[in-house]
């Protein structure tokens, strides 16, 4: 049983060692800690574009409009903790105050559905 | 290993190596711990997926990157070409090209073999937790040996969620909804990263474009509003001299 050997082969060599090369290019190549002040520039914008996409990405946001879907939920939990992450800086009291909330919510509009 | 120290260091205050770990630690276990649900969605999708449970530990030790894990999942679970499996693994993946190119002067003197393993660590969280902790003055480590510190607990974290979930995965219910740890944490990393207004509007560009091209398959759309939302931020901060 399984995924059959010439999918799973396939898939396994070339998309994990195409991720490993996508990981690795610059990594690998660039030899000297002097790199173009305006590479580095734009690079400095890096994790800010990177980050704040994946967590826009990850809320489905384009389901709002469908009632009923929990990324209203996660909107408002994402919201309440990102409050929280901004004051106080800390992974840990956004990470909890993000689940309690949405976990929360769940259990009220479970509630209120009967 | 051990030649990259932070920046901002007075001297005298080398950092070692075990301190450089503990800090690297002290950062990283809340993130360890919302990797392992993450790990185990990823162990779930590929029962679902069809895979043996040696396929499943394969394809993630091979991808290491949970995103295209779940993606791969999926689109093993609706029959997709291989090709085109390969294909969005890839896409969803490109956004490492940027963090390589950040990271890369950081790792230039190391042996060739050191970057090996440094690359294969390359995840979101690692990249994010290196950035914060080397650029602070009050608590100086070695880059090497942070990025290590931080992996030494994610690794296995993840891989081994991945084996609960291949494992254990049906019995953990889908109401707790644990995936959503993994927006939460990003997000505690986006927010200390944003400490100037360019950087804010370039953030504010890439969730605005996020969500305008999610129509685009395979988090084409994410990596289309990365590279807008960069370009932005450098034209704001240095081509329209707004400084930061």
């Amino acid at each position: 049983m399984g995924v059959d050997a010439v999918t799973f082969a396939m898939i396994t060599v070339l998309a994990g060692g195409g991720t490993f090369g996508i990981r690795a290019l610059f990594i690998m190549l660039v030899r000297s800690q002097q790199i173009n002040p305006k590479l580095l520039a734009a690079l400095s914008f890096v994790p800010a574009a990177v980050f704040s996409g994946l967590v826009t990405h990850s809320l489905h946001l384009e389901l709002l409009l469908k009632p009923g879907d929990p990324a209203l939920i996660n909107l408002v939990a994402l919201s309440i903790a990102a409050f929280v992450s901004v004051k106080t800086k800390s992974i840990h009291w956004t990470l909890l105050t993000g689940m309690v909330t949405m976990w929360g919510l769940n259990w009220v509009v479970g509630l209120a559905q009967g | 290993m051990d030649n990259l120290v932070t920046n901002s260091m007075p001297a005298g205050a080398q950092p070692g190596r075990v301190k450089s770990i503990l800090a690297a630690w002290g950062d990283a276990w809340p993130i360890a711990i919302s990797v392992i649900p993450f790990g185990i969605v990823c162990g779930i999708g590929a029962v679902k997926a069809g895979m043996t449970a040696p396929q499943g530990i394969g394809i993630s030790l091979a991808l290491f990157a949970g995103a295209s894990q779940i993606a791969v999942n999926e689109f093993l679970a609706n029959d997709v070409p291989w090709p085109l499996i390969v294909i969005a693994a890839l896409t969803i993946n490109l956004r490492f090209l940027l963090f390589s190119a950040a990271l890369a002067p950081q790792f230039a003197r190391l042996a060739a073999w050191k970057k090996v393993i440094l690359s294969y660590l390359l995840v979101d969280q690692v990249y994010a937790l290196g950035v914060n902790a080397w650029d602070r003055a009050d608590r100086p480590v070695l880059k090497t040996w942070y990025y290590l510190g931080v992996m030494f607990l994610l690794f296995p974290a993840f891989q081994g969620g991945n084996v609960a979930g291949i494992y254990l995965g049906a019995q953990v219910p889908k109401e707790w909804g644990f995936e959503f740890s993994v927006p939460l944490i990003f997000l505690a990393i986006l927010v200390p990263a944003i400490k100037s207004k360019a950087l804010a509007i370039a953030a504010a560009v890439a969730a605005v474009l996020t969500v305008a091209l999610s129509f685009l398959p395979y988090m084409l759309g994410m990596f289309i509003a990365a590279l807008a939302a960069i370009g932005v931020g450098y034209y704001y901060q240095e081509v329209a001299g707004h400084g930061r």
